[in-house]
This record gives structure tokens, sequence and C-alpha cells, in this order.
């Protein structure tokens, strides 16, 4: 479903990743063209159990309402995203592969998929701050 | 092409968790070759009836359909042998047991022997080897056929037609027939490469250079299809004072079933469903089954089961709760999916199979191992990827997620 409101496009699909289905939002702001935000709707991002909400991996976190919070899909040191790439071409493919290893981390514990430097989420970048 | 590609991988981990490495194949054969020289010492009983141009002592049951896999959470393997010899006319249906069991008596590293009805069972630290006597019929015979003996501890004994030899071949051909399936072969071979246990102490083993007893390995659809739905039932029955249905009738039916053309998930479904369907025909007539070796119809591979309804009623039952259990897996996150491997296969066998998906990953490059699959947003690990897959996958470009302390992200020292 895709829909233009203001100055934003807004699209609400169905992926399968893994196994499970995901309802996932991606929201782009085309007139500043600012890379797109995406959420998972249905289910919504968790904590491990007894885990905490800033510890999940790879979050553009939001301490007010954590599970709105999107994913961080790439790098931005790295130059890997730019305003030419279509989003069917790299954000969905990110953001599904991001749920796959969100799936392992709920598993695991331990991201495995490729991650740039530094703390893997405000949690542990908080603990490393203390 | 598979319906399923992740759900038949982490199926695959658990099936190559389950089964003999190489190396424990290896201390299997000498295990087989061990039984020849105890069987034909000097000393051996049975010494005088097993001196023969050929060999008449061999593999038989799920290591000779490549379907052997570990029973419960202790790392043993149940195996089998056929011991045939040509039984005097003046023996009655013991004695063929009874001499066999004295035979044993004294073999190499072994804890205990237990004469059971059919076979004399011994114990090892990781696996009990069955041992079966047969008397071959006389020429000319199909290769293998004879009578085996029924010997109860109380009540008469009588001989059983059988060929487990010539079922191993048709079972062996009808796989081989079919041949692979989509890449299959090549997964699974990569994944024992790397999921490979050695649960025995390969250094017992004999090292020399003779000619093979255990026939090669049997990799298929069927046969890892067939090893999950035995480990599944295996545990189902463990607690339960009915007895099981024989392997080797499971082992037909999962031929009999067909090849699913949605990969290994599809093919226990169809295993699966095939016993279903055998069941509630034998419920509604109160019969049955009655199923046959396909190369000797007088060898009745369940002839002693099932005895009554109530056996009809629960194998039924355990192959509808498979299924459902499966379905809701598919749908679920790789988390729920080995939470129910650990409810359907074992919880340490399940743990094992987890360990080795993580493993896996972790083995990555830094970059994007993937392949997406457009249509539905699946993600399938490019080293895992089938030919057909590739076929309809594409790279996921090169990205690194982020640590989520850039700009805009919201800490608490914000």
């Amino acid at each position: 479903m895709l829909q233009v409101k203001y100055d934003l496009c807004i699209w609400m699909g169905t992926v399968t990743p893994v196994q499970a289905q995901y309802r996932i939002c991606v929201i782009w702001d085309f007139i500043r063209q600012t890379p797109p935000y995406v959420t998972l709707i249905d289910p919504e991002i968790a904590p491990r159990e007894e885990g905490n909400w800033e510890d999940i991996p790879h979050l553009w976190f939001t301490e007010e309402a954590p599970q709105n919070s999107g994913l961080c899909l790439f790098d931005p040191e790295g130059k890997e995203w730019d305003r030419t790439m279509l989003i069917a071409d790299y954000t969905i493919p990110w953001a599904c592969e991001w749920i796959k290893y969100y799936e392992l981390w709920h598993l695991t514990g331990e991201w495995l998929g490729p991650s740039a430097k530094g703390p893997e989420s405000v949690g542990a970048a908080r603990r490393q701050a203390v | 092409m598979s319906k399923d590609p992740n759900f038949d991988d982490f199926l695959l981990d658990v099936a190559t968790s389950l089964e003999l490495s190489d190396n424990d194949r290896r201390l299997v054969e000498s295990r087989y070759r061990e039984l020849k020289a105890h069987l034909e010492r000097p000393s051996s009983p049975l010494k005088d009836y097993l001196v023969d141009s050929e060999s008449r002592i061999y593999a038989q049951g799920s290591i000779s359909i490549g379907a052997t896999i570990v029973s419960g959470d202790d790392d043993r393997f149940d195996l089998d042998a056929m011991v045939e010899i040509n039984v005097p006319a003046g023996w009655d249906n013991d004695r063929a047991l009874d001499l066999l069991y004295d035979a044993l008596q004294g073999f190499p590293n072994v804890r205990e022997i237990e004469r059971c009805t059919r076979c004399i069972q011994m114990r090892f630290a990781t696996m009990h080897l069955d041992v079966t006597i047969m008397d071959p019929y006389t020429a000319p015979r199909n290769e293998r056929e004879g009578e085996i003996f029924h010997s109860p501890d109380q009540g008469q004994g009588y001989r059983v037609a059988a060929n487990p030899f010539g079922f191993a071949v048709w079972f062996r051909g009808n796989v081989e027939e079919r041949g692979d399936s989509n890449g299959f072969l090549k997964n699974l071979s990569d994944r024992r490469i790397a999921n490979a246990v050695d649960r025995l102490d390969i250094r017992a083993a004999e090292q020399d250079d003779l000619p093979p007893i255990l026939p090669v390995r049997l990799d298929s659809l069927e046969v890892v299809a067939l090893k999950l739905v035995k480990r599944y039932l295996n545990l189902r029955y463990e607690n339960r004072k009915l007895k099981k249905p024989p392997s080797v009738y499971v082992s037909k039916l999962a031929i009999t079933c067909g090849r699913s053309r949605e990969g290994l998930a599809g093919q226990i479904r169809a295993l699966a469903s095939h016993i279903i369907g055998q069941m509630d025909l034998a419920l509604s007539e109160n019969t049955g089954p009655d199923e046959r070796n396909p190369v000797f119809f007088l060898d009745r591979l369940n002839d002693r089961w099932p005895a009554t309804q109530d056996d009809r009623r629960t194998l039924r039952q355990d192959m509808v709760d498979l299924l459902e259990a499966m379905e809701r897996a598919r749908k679920g996150t790789i988390q729920e999916i080995f939470a129910t491997f650990g409810e359907l296969f074992g919880e340490t066998i399940s743990r094992k199979a987890a360990l080795r998906l993580r493993d896996r990953e972790a083995g990555g490059s830094n970059t994007s191992p993937n392949r997406f699959l457009k249509e539905t947003g699946t993600v399938v690990s490019a080293a895992t990827a089938t030919p057909a897959i590739a076929k309809v996958s594409r790279p996921v470009p090169e990205h690194r997620f982020h640590g989520g302390m850039i700009g805009g992200a919201k800490t608490k020292g914000d």
C-alpha cells in the first residue's frame, strides 16, 4: 500500500524474510530526500526475554516509544546509500536482512550480520560511556 | 524449488546433527569386521557353518539404507547385522539363536549381551548391534532370501520369511533412480562436512585398507525426511508402553509416499500424510496395514505391529501432531522454529543445530552474504542457496548495519 501525505511517501507491505511474516512501513521524505525510515508494524520489534529495549541492535532508537524505532540499515560514513538508490532495490532487501539478523539475535544473543564499527545498540553505547 | 528454503535449511542442520559422521562410519565398519572375525574364530560354535567363499555376515537395517540416526540424547547408534548359516534339519527354532548367543560371548569391548526374541543384542558404550541369524533358502533363490527365527522366552518358536538385503536393494534403487532434487545433495554434503560430529572413538577403528562392508552412504530427500520422522517417532514412543511401528515399515512408506516437489519440509509432509492415509484405512477396516517387502512377498515388514486399534490411532495422531507442529514452525521466527524442533527432535539436537546455524552465520564475511527474493522479501544465505533459488534471487547489496549512535539516535544523554 502506497500513500503520499504532505511531503512524505509511505509504503506498507508484508515480507517474509525468513519464515515468519512481517508487516513493515517505509517512510520517505521525498522533499528533503533523507534516508527512508523503516519500522516493523506487525509484529513490532521486541527485546529479548528479560532484556532491554535499548539493547536491540542497529536501531534509530526512540526512547519514548521504542517499538516505533527505525532500523539502522547502512553506515552513513561508508557512503553505502545515496538518494538515487531505489527503495525496492536497496532499502527493502536491507530491511529484510535486518529482520533475519534480528531473529538470529533473538535466538543467540549475538548480532551476526555485517556491522559498522562502534557499539551495536544504544544500550551498549551507554554502557561504554559510563 | 523448495517452498521454504530457510526452513529446509534449518531442518538440514537437525538432520546432519543426528547422523553418523564419516569417522563414525569407519568405526562401525570395524565393528562389522570384528563380528565376522569373532564368529569365525576357531572356538566359535558357529564357525563350521560360516565357512564360505562369500561373506555371510552383512549389514542390514537402517545402516543399509543410509537412515541410521542417534538414539535419545545419549549419542547412541542402533545397528543391525545379519549372519547367514545353513541351519541343520534337526535344530529346533531356538537353537540357532542360542548358539549365536554363545558365539558372541567375549566380543571385544562389549558391555552386555542380551538374547532377544529375534536377535542377539550387543551393547557397546556408544552403539547397540543387533545380530540376527538367517537360514538361507536353498538355491535357486533370490539373493539373500531366507528365514529368521522368532524365539520367545515363553511359547513356541517359529520361522519368519525375510529378505532385508533385498529390501535395501529395492530402497536404494528407488532413491538412486529419482536422483537429486534441485541441488539438495550438494547442500547436504556441504552441511555434513560443516556439521559432522564424531561420536565414536575413531582410534579404536581399524585403519587398514579392506574392502568395505557397509554400503556407501545413501542421500536423498526421502532418506533425510525418513531420518527426521524416525527421530520424532523414537522420542514420541520413548515413554510409552505401546510398541513403536517397525522402522522398516516406515522406511518403505518413505519411498512409496513419492517425491515431494516442495523440498525437505514437503517430503516430511508427504511421508506423514501417507502414514495418516494408511492408518485411516487400517482403522476403518480394523485390520492391517500389511506391508510386504517389495522384492519378497512372504516378508511381512510389520508382522508384529499394529496389535490394536490403539496402535493405529496413536501413530495417526503422532503424524497429525507432526504436521501441525511443522506448519506452526514454518510460519514462526527462527527462535520459534528451533523451540518447535526441540519438541519434535529433542532439546539437545535442536540446541546443536541452532549452534551450527550460529557458527555458519558468524563465519560469513563482514559484507552481505545473502541473496534476496523480491517476490516474498525472503533472504537466503548465499552459501546454501540452491541453483533454483540462485536463479530467481539476487545478492543483497553490500552494506553494514550501523551502531545506532549516529545523529538522530536519542540517548539519555541527548
